[in-house]
């Protein structure tokens, strides 16, 4: 086909057809609402999140419903989300960890409530939702309670993990069970006997993959009903007998080399590929790990789910990150952000993701669609059942992010490892760092 | 020569013809400029404006703090700890760079087999990203599966975790000393333009080769010298990519995971400003850091004086 070139004439009225069709659909969009929800959600939405999460087939699912609120999807990107915020053009909804994120977001203003919306959604009933999506809530002293700024995709308890069944009875370990779970201690002295190295070269790791996180740190805390932060969340404390026994624990992890740490990192990013290869016996994570198995051919034969270990005597098993999204207090359409937040949190898409068992569903009537046909579901349910009674919301600082705040540590970390800092100095250094950073944050919001 | 010049007719300020040229001027280097003003006049005041808040890049408002941050930053001993690890890289990689480039040069500009090919085999890793570089030596010094480790092994010895401790600043410098072959070709292009008259003048003379080098070759090459130094010293000191993708982990930790060996300036830039989300301090930072590489690359100019030599002297106009 011969294409002939455009004259000034042609392109001036190509333009003027675009812009009239841009107009029309701007009007178009504006005159529908989308199905599957209450929400009068209406227009183009911006949605920055994980394409492993709102897939191809999510956005094709709501496009199908409401072809008029077409949707630009963005990936997740800490950076160009600071730009989109600054420059008053944030997306309608953003990906995150609420148990973490959410004091930080609410107390700058950054996030908008969302309590009229769910009073008012007919698939989303305060009474249906389950009790961890409070860790999105803030009352502007406490996370748990007040307004809610956030909605969970779904959630697992974050300090279980899980542990290749061979290689426990090959060395013949306690397996342990909900009724006794390993203390921290107990697990470390199984790593080490489950840990082969060769040349230099670790063959196996026994431990999962450790690292000196300030939400990880506090979760090992949460057994001993001590917190890093103080009372009014302004102060860390890094010199508590409790703090210094879960970050000697952390370094004794580290000296052993019986799981990878800071100073010997692992390549792969993250626990799975030398878990499912048998390179590691255990990995850090919580019922969501079920979808990943299911995946694998060889993991549902060993791949077994344990309690979260205890630090402490108190039995608390927390969530460190119920991901989900959240709404900013500038987004062009929030009410089409809800819309979208209502259905992919209790619609079609909720349902597809309980039945591959990718997370805990946070709505309570989704909880029966998990899977439990094998034996690795069947064992991963009920050691989740006996859990949940231990699930407890922790409280973050509004004033400096889980980020910072673990960066700061991470920092100074392996010099406790290598002996340059004893306990106590690198308890002064990480103290005086993390309260700086807090001062800031008190500072810039008040408080 | 000279009736050319005297043919030029002197034109007057403010004359059509100087408006004419004047506007046609501007016209050709407007994309330059518009450029310039939008992507580094305008992002240098917009930061200079930021290091003097407290904005943590997320909040809403922020608080006018004036020079605090700049006091802050001088009075951290990390920024000295940082800023001291960035001159150490300097230090070692600039002559390195400079001398290793000028041997290369020196090398290959002699008569030898293959002359073409070594040039490019040499120059060739200049021309790869600097991202693919950085990735290619930290598979090279890979702890599990690494060439280096493959060869430590062969010999009997235990594999070294290459990315942690000290050692990973090795990998950083073997990543920086990778590109040499760029200086090669600029060392090169320079021993071209060296009088062959001289160098056989001073032969007759009774001069030996070394003697031929430091009175006749480094003289005449010296203004390619000193710009490879000063170009070199500014781009060592603003080393950002290599050092932070030789970092163990990937993603938003890797920042945070880069071992304090390489944890050099802009590795601490990045962190405060994404780590710690301290866009005030950052900017003040990098502020200062400006202004050092400005008083650096004055001191080197003011050091040439004495030991640069050009042809025609830049303090003259060339006679006219």
């Amino acid at each position: 086909m011969k294409i002939q070139p455009i004259n000034r004439r042609g392109f001036l009225g190509l333009t003027a057809a675009g812009v009239a069709a841009a107009a029309l659909s701007g009007c178009k969009v504006n005159t529908s609402s989308p199905a599957g929800g209450s929400s009068s959600g209406k227009g183009a939405l911006t949605i920055m999140g994980n394409d492993g999460e709102i897939t191809k087939d999510v956005i094709s699912g709501w496009q199908q419903l409401n072809a008029d609120a077409p949707i630009t999807f963005i990936k997740y990107d800490e950076t160009r989300l600071n730009a989109m915020l600054t420059a008053g053009t944030p997306p309608d909804l953003v990906r995150g960890a609420g148990a973490q994120v959410t004091p930080y977001l609410a107390s700058r203003k950054i996030a908008k409530p969302l309590d009229d919306y769910l009073s008012g959604s007919s698939l989303i009933h305060s009474g249906d939702l389950e009790a961890i999506n409070d860790v999105w809530k803030w009352d502007g002293t406490r996370q748990g309670s007040g307004s809610t700024y956030g909605l969970t995709k779904d959630w697992s308890l974050d300090m279980m993990f899980w542990y290749n069944q061979s290689v426990f009875e090959e060395v013949g370990a306690r397996v342990p069970d909900s009724a006794n779970p390993f203390t921290y201690d107990e697990l470390l002295d199984v790593a080490k006997s489950m840990t082969a190295t060769s040349g230099g070269k670790s063959s196996r790791y026994g431990l999962f993959a450790t690292t000196p996180d300030v939400a990880f740190l506090q979760g090992m805390l949460a057994t001993t009903g001590v917190s890093l932060f103080s009372e009014d969340l302004k102060k860390v404390d890094f010199s508590s007998p409790e703090a210094q026994k879960a970050v000697g624990w952390l370094a004794e992890v580290a000296k052993a080399k019986a799981g990878y740490t800071l100073l010997d990192p692992n390549p792969d990013g993250w626990d799975w590929p030398p878990f499912s290869s048998g390179r590691q016996a255990m990995q850090s994570a919580g019922y969501w790990l079920t979808g990943v198995v299911s995946g694998d051919t060889k993991a549902p034969d060993f791949a077994r789910m344990a309690p979260a270990p205890l630090l402490g005597k108190e039995r608390v098993s927390p969530t460190t990150s119920a991901t989900g999204h959240w709404i900013p207090a500038k987004a062009k359409n929030p009410d089409g952000g809800f819309a979208f937040l209502e259905w992919f949190t209790a619609g079609q898409p909720a349902k597809d993701r309980a039945a591959t068992g990718g997370g805990l569903p946070v709505m309570k009537n989704l909880r029966s669609s998990l899977p439990a046909k094998e034996a690795y579901q069947k064992s991963a349910l009920e050691t989740q059942t006996a859990e949940d009674k231990y699930a407890k919301v922790l409280s973050f600082s509004p004033y400096a992010t889980v980020t910072a705040l673990t960066a700061a540590v991470s920092e100074q970390f392996p010099k406790l490892v290598q002996g340059s800092l004893t306990a106590g100095q690198f308890a002064d250094q990480v103290n005086t760092k993390c309260n700086a950073l807090l001062a800031e944050g008190v500072s810039r919001i008040g408080g | 020569m000279a009736s050319t010049l005297s043919v030029a007719r002197p034109v007057r300020r403010g004359s059509p013809l100087t408006k004419r040229r004047s506007r046609a001027f501007y016209l050709f280097i407007s994309p330059w400029l518009i450029g310039t003003v939008l992507l580094t006049i305008f992002p240098l005041a917009y930061a200079l404006g930021v290091s003097l808040t407290d904005w943590d890049g997320v909040s809403p408002g922020f608080r006018w703090v004036g020079a605090q941050n700049y006091l802050d930053v001088l009075g951290d001993p990390e920024t000295w700890a940082s800023m001291s690890r960035s001159a150490v890289l300097a230090v070692v990689v600039v002559p390195l760079t400079v001398a290793g480039s000028l041997g290369l040069a020196i090398l290959l500009n002699q008569k030898v087999r293959l002359r073409s090919f070594w040039r490019t085999m040499i120059y060739l890793p200049a021309v790869f990203p600097p991202v693919a570089s950085a990735l290619s030596w930290k598979l090279v010094f890979d702890r599990d599966s690494g060439a280096i480790n493959a060869v430590r092994a062969w010999f009997g010895q235990d594999a070294v975790n290459w990315m942690t401790g000290q050692q990973v600043f090795v990998v950083l410098l073997a990543v920086m000393l990778w590109g040499i072959g760029a200086g090669m070709i600029i060392n090169l292009a320079a021993l071209q333009d060296v009088s062959p008259e001289l160098l056989e003048a001073a032969t007759l003379d009774g001069a030996g080769p070394w003697r031929r080098f430091t009175a006749v070759t480094l003289p005449t090459i010296s203004p390619v010298l000193l710009f490879q130094t000063v170009t070199s010293t500014i781009g060592v000191l603003q080393t950002f990519v290599p050092a932070l993708l030789l970092s163990p982990t990937t993603g938003a930790a890797a920042v945070t995971a880069v071992p304090e060996a390489n944890r050099i300036f802009m590795i601490d830039v990045y962190a405060q400003y994404f780590a710690y989300s301290r866009y005030g301090y950052a900017s003040a930072m990098l502020w200062l850091f400006f202004l050092a590489i400005l008083v650096v690359t004055v001191l080197f100019f003011r050091a040439s004086r004495k030991t640069v030599f050009y042809s025609v002297d830049p303090s003259s106009d060339g006679g006219k």
